[in-house]
Order: C-alpha cells, then structure tokens, then sequence
C-alpha cells in the first residue's frame, strides 16, 4: 500500500488515540471502561469541541489560521438562546440564525485577511474579542433554555440496536466531518483548499480562485464552530459565556494530534475528530477514572506536552518539507 | 509621490499613536465628570489620570517586551499565563518559611525569564512557529502554575512586596516609574545598541540576518527572555496589587492587550522595527478606555468589543494592501 509521507502524522494520531483507548480499557478495567455507553459519551461530550476543530482543520489546510472559534461558538449559544427564550422565536429558525451569523462572521474575517492581507491571527484574534464582546453585549448572564420545543429536540436520540440511543450531537459531529471529508476529496473546490495551503503563489500563478477559497474556509469555519455552539446548547441546554474560553488552542492541539500539517496544505480531516477524542480520552481518564486526586492543572500540562510532541514528531516525519510558517503575510 | 508628501507620510505615521492617545482622552475628559482631576493627599496624587497610569503599567510592561519580540519577526502568546506561573512563584515564596520579598521578586523574574527562554528555545532549536510555540506554552504555563499551588489562590501578607503595586516615590506609583525605567532601557537598546540593530534586522530578514553574522540563536533567546521576564514582573505588579496569586484568572487575554497595544503603536507585525514609545502610548490608550468606560459603569466586558473594533481598524490602516491607498486619499485631501 503506497504510504505518503504526509500522511504519517495522521496514522501516529490514529495510533496514538487506539493505544490510549487500550491502555485505559486494561487500567480502569473494574469500572467497565470499555463498555459502549463510554464510549458514546466520549462523542458526545467532545461534539462542540470536535466540531470546532473540524472547522480549525479547514483553515489549517488552507494554510491559514483561526483563534476565534471557542469565542463564536461561545457567542452562538448566547444567540440562540436569547432568540428562543427572548424572542420566543421557532427553535428551528434560532438555531439556523445563529449558525448563519457565525458563518457571515467567518466569511468576513476571510475577506478582510484575504483583501487587507493581514495575518490571519490577529484578524481572528480581533474576532475573538468581538464575539465575545458581543456575545456579553447580547447578554451578561448565562440564559437557560426553558423552551419545550427545544427541550425535545434536545433529548432527541437515534436509537441503535436494544439499549443503545445515539445523541443528535454526536451526529451532527460525524456529520459535519463525513461533509467536510466529501468536500475535501470530491469537490473542485475542495480541492482548491489543498492547493492553496501547500503553495499559494503557485495557486495564483495558475489562476486558482484564491479569493473565494480563502474566504470559503473561513466561513466553513464560522459555520462549525456555530454548529459546536449549537451542539453546546443540545447539552447543557443554555446560552453560556463561560464555556469554549481557550478552545481555540484545544481545536488547534487536536489538528495538530490528529495529523493535520501545520503549514497546511496535507492531511485528513478526519485526523480532527481523531486527536479531539484523543484530548477528550485523557480529560475523561483524569476527571473520572483516575482514582489519584489530580488537578486541572496536570491536564494542561498533558495536553501541552502531547501537543508539543507532536508537533516534534510531524517534523521529523515529514522532515525538510515543513517550512517555518511565519506569522506574516509576504 | 514626492519627497514632500513622503515626508508627510511618515510624520503623520510616527504621530500617530500619540493622536490615537490624544483623541480617546479628549473624548473621555468631554464625557466624564472629573477625569482630569489631580489631588494631591498623604503625598501623593490621585485621579483617573493617575489610576491609568497604575492600572496601564501591567499592559506597559507586557507592550514593551512583545515590541522586542514582534521586532524580531516573532510573537509571544504565552505571556498572560507567564505573569500567572511568575506571581505564583513570588507568592509561594512570600508564604514559605523564608518570607523575603526581594528573592520572591528575583524568583518571580527568574520564573518569567525561564519561561520566555524555552519559548525561544522552541522556536530557535525545535524550529516550530512561533505562534505555536507559545501557544504550548500558554497551556502548559497555566497548567504548572495550577499544579503548583494546588489550583487555589495563594494570599500572603508581605508590606514591602506590596509595594510592587501600591508604593510611591515623588508622589508617583511605584509601577509607572518602573515602566519609565525599563521602556526607557528599552529605547537604548534599540535605538544605540549593537543588540538592537541585529533585533530589527532579524525581523527585517532573517536569511539575510544569518549571512550578516547576526548571533541569531542568541538574540532569539534574548528577545523571548527579555519578554518573559517583563511579563514575569507584571505579574508580580498584578499580584502585588490584590494581595494574592489567583492562577485561574491571572493574566487571561493580557496577550492579546499587549499585541493590540504594540499594533496601535505603530510596530508592523512583520517585524523590522521596533517603536517602544509608540507601544507604550497603544498601552495607555487603552488603558484610557478601560478606566472610562469603568468610570461610566460600563461593564466590562464590553470593552472587549471595542478593543476588537480597535484592532481591526489599526491594522488595516497599517495594511500593506491598503495603506497606499488611505494615504492617497488623505494627501488629496490635505492637499
């Protein structure tokens, strides 16, 4: 089987989060790890998470990047609901407000970083501030969502087999990969977004429409994390300010676990899901399972020290070929 | 373009933070009650003025090591969970037995220059992006600051080391002589220094930096220390000031103030030049804005949006896309 070299990363992250999965099945035997319903609810609880990081990976690929997505996704849930319970508008209406306004937002980050040429981190940081901002501007409580309606979209769940019910966020997170892995790989467009992370020059050269993938992305971007603040609510079920602060860098460390190239450019998508659950598995391993008391504190250093290992280990396989990507435009 | 209008060009852009600063304390000493008031009580002056410059130092101190380090082509995120660890370190050793507050401050500077080292060292031998580097370090920093005081806030009692914080001398705060100190250090070393060149030409170009014989590995760990340990101070200020190391809120978006503040003094992100002067007065602006906005009862969380509006406008003004053009219109119009 031919094994590009750019593709190994993703098969360390595949293997690095099948090796986790088995080391904590053998040590927390007793307390039936192993057991579906774990499993399940490592999708679930990782869904606003994962589906930021499928947006972060777009925007990896196409050799940009996005420090906004914790903050939009924060901002989403604020949107829908104070739409639902405000407003008392339709929950379906809400939600697809919300997520399309998360959208526009990540389009128009994209023009102004395609079009001003600007480093896309400091745009995305001023968006971060500005969702925030926003989102408190909406609201400076935390709004819970009383809504019946929205009460049973949420508890809604696809049966499988005789016990077991699949939550609509864990589906919307396989969703939202499997569409961005089908528009990666089959569409034009898609394929645009490699070639623009692995040589833009080149792309202009030829004539590629780098405006519109640029700004492509990052909408696609807005979208997931809006689709994340949607699956935020699906949970909790609030519009809430305190969660997704610094989930920025958790989307990016789950990218860059699941194989997905810094300088853009190579790798799969479904690398983001992969190193989510893998940063999921060690956060649900220290906060449940391990029966040694642990703070909050030892989880970041894991997951900083994972990230940066990493990070080492994508450059000494893909070797010479990464570029230092430097933060500015040129 | 002629050499008058040139000449124009880079007047109006190296006044331009101080028009920046100028215009937001117009507008808050017009629309709030008091602002320009200074009393002198106990020996010392207070005001909103002055509070802006106390409660600014942090952001000043943060700006002028970040100016260094976008100087040299590179970024430091990590520098609000640095003062975090710092302030940590400081407070631990005010609460050991040894209870000394000048080895709790070399400790706490030791702590932040430490910090600021590995994040050059990741960039320098590792060779990861800088952004990345110190996105690394932003998470593990808190992490280890969080390990070592058991996820609580550290009090201590400790009047010298308070003030760090609350001290005067002529009048003065204490933290903003120490912001005039070390910015004007700052200033020497890029403006007369050997150091300083090779700073601005590392940003300026780094292939041609390395044939020049600019000690690349050298000024690379010397930049992110110099940020580190700046950052390491302020977080020592910031603890000095409420009497206790809080890690979980320490510091938090403090990174994004600093770069902002560097943006609206008027450092390109691209590196290559270095305005200490400039980032200083970015600091204070908005400072100015925070302080008016608390005066007015604004929460504070709103400030954030304005900040996000300050940042989008500052950078595109200095946009290499777009700058020609705004400043093709202007002329006209000055014309």
């Amino acid at each position: 089987m031919n094994f590009p070299v750019a593709q190994r990363p993703f098969f360390a992250g595949l293997a690095a989060l099948l090796l986790l999965y088995a080391a904590a099945g053998g040590r927390y035997h007793d307390q039936n790890f192993l057991s579906p319903e774990v499993a399940l609810g490592l999708f679930s609880d990782n869904a606003p998470l994962g589906l930021c990081a499928v947006g972060v990976a777009l925007v990896l690929l196409a050799g940009s990047l996005d420090l906004s997505v914790g903050a939009v996704m924060g901002c989403t849930t604020i949107i829908i609901a104070t739409l639902i319970e405000k407003l008392h508008l339709h929950p379906v209406a809400a939600v697809s407000l919300a997520v399309f306004a998360a959208t526009i937002n990540g389009a128009m980050m994209g023009a102004i970083i395609h079009f001003a040429r600007l480093p896309a981190f400091i745009v995305t940081l001023a968006g971060l501030f500005i969702a925030r901002g926003g989102a408190y501007l909406i609201s400076l409580e935390s709004i819970a969502i009383r809504d019946s309606g929205y009460k049973a979209i949420a508890a809604w769940a696809m049966p499988m087999g005789a016990a077991l019910r699949i939550p609509l966020e864990s589906l919307l997170l396989v969703g939202a990969t499997s569409a961005a892995w089908a528009f990666l790989r089959y569409t034009r467009a898609g394929r645009y977004v490699y070639a623009l992370g692995d040589n833009p020059e080149a792309c202009i050269a030829r004539g590629l429409p780098v405006a519109r993938t640029r700004i492509t992305v990052h909408a696609l971007s807005g979208l997931c994390a809006g689709l994340g603040g949607f699956a935020l609510t699906l949970t909790l079920p609030a519009g809430t300010h305190t969660e997704g602060v610094g989930m920025e860098l958790d989307a990016i460390a789950g990218c860059v676990i699941g194989g997905i190239l810094l300088r853009g450019g190579a790798g799969n998508i479904w690398g983001a899901l992969i190193g989510t659950l893998v940063l999921g598995l060690i956060v649900l391993a220290v906060a449940t399972f391990e029966t040694r008391q642990l703070t909050s504190g030892s989880t970041k250093v894991i997951i900083a020290g994972l990230l940066l290992g990493f990070v080492v280990l994508q450059r000494l396989m893909v070797g010479r070929t990464v570029q230092q990507t430097s933060h500015s435009p040129e | 373009m002629s050499a008058k209008q040139t000449t124009t060009a880079r007047l109006l852009s190296s006044t331009a933070p101080l028009a920046v600063l100028v215009l937001v304390f117009l507008a808050a000493w017009l629309t709030t009650p008091n602002f320009a008031e200074i009393t002198l009580r106990e020996g010392r002056f207070f005001g909103a003025v002055i509070d802006i410059l106390q409660n600014g130092s942090i952001v000043c101190l943060l700006a002028i090591g970040m100016t260094l380090v976008i100087a040299a082509g590179f970024i430091d995120l990590s520098v609000g969970s640095v003062m975090a660890l710092s302030g940590a370190a400081a407070a631990l050793v005010l609460t050991s037995p040894l209870q000394s507050a000048p080895l709790a401050i070399c400790a706490g500077l030791a702590v932040g220059a430490a910090c600021g080292v590995v994040n050059g060292a990741l960039v320098r031998f590792i060779g990861l992006p800088p952004i990345i580097a110190t996105l690394v370090w932003l998470i593990a920093c808190r992490g280890i600051a969080q390990t070592i005081t058991d996820d609580q806030k550290v009090r201590f009692v400790s009047p010298k080391f308070e003030h760090l914080a609350n001290g005067s001398l002529f009048g003065l705060p204490l933290p903003l002589l120490l912001v005039a100190l070390i910015g004007a250090s700052a200033v020497f070393l890029v403006r007369r220094c050997t150091a300083g060149l090779q700073i601005r030409g590392l940003g300026a170009s780094p292939t041609a930096a390395a044939y020049c014989a600019v000690p690349v590995t050298r000024i690379t760990l010397t930049v992110f220390g110099i940020c580190g340990a700046c950052a390491g101070l302020a977080g020592m200020i910031a603890a000095a000031d409420i009497k206790e190391a809080d890690v979980a809120t320490c510091g938090q978006y403090l990174e994004l103030d600093a770069i902002l503040a560097v943006v609206l003094g008027g450092t390109p992100l691209r590196g290559g030049r270095a305005n200490i002067i400039g980032s200083l007065l970015g600091a204070l602006s908005m400072q100015t804005i925070s302080t008016t906005m608390q005066m007015r009862g604004v929460p504070a969380e709103h400030t954030l949006l304005i900040k996000g509006a300050f940042i989008i406008v500052a950078t595109l003004v200095q946009s290499p896309a777009l700058r020609p053009r705004l400043a093709r219109i202007f002329l006209r119009r000055a014309a």
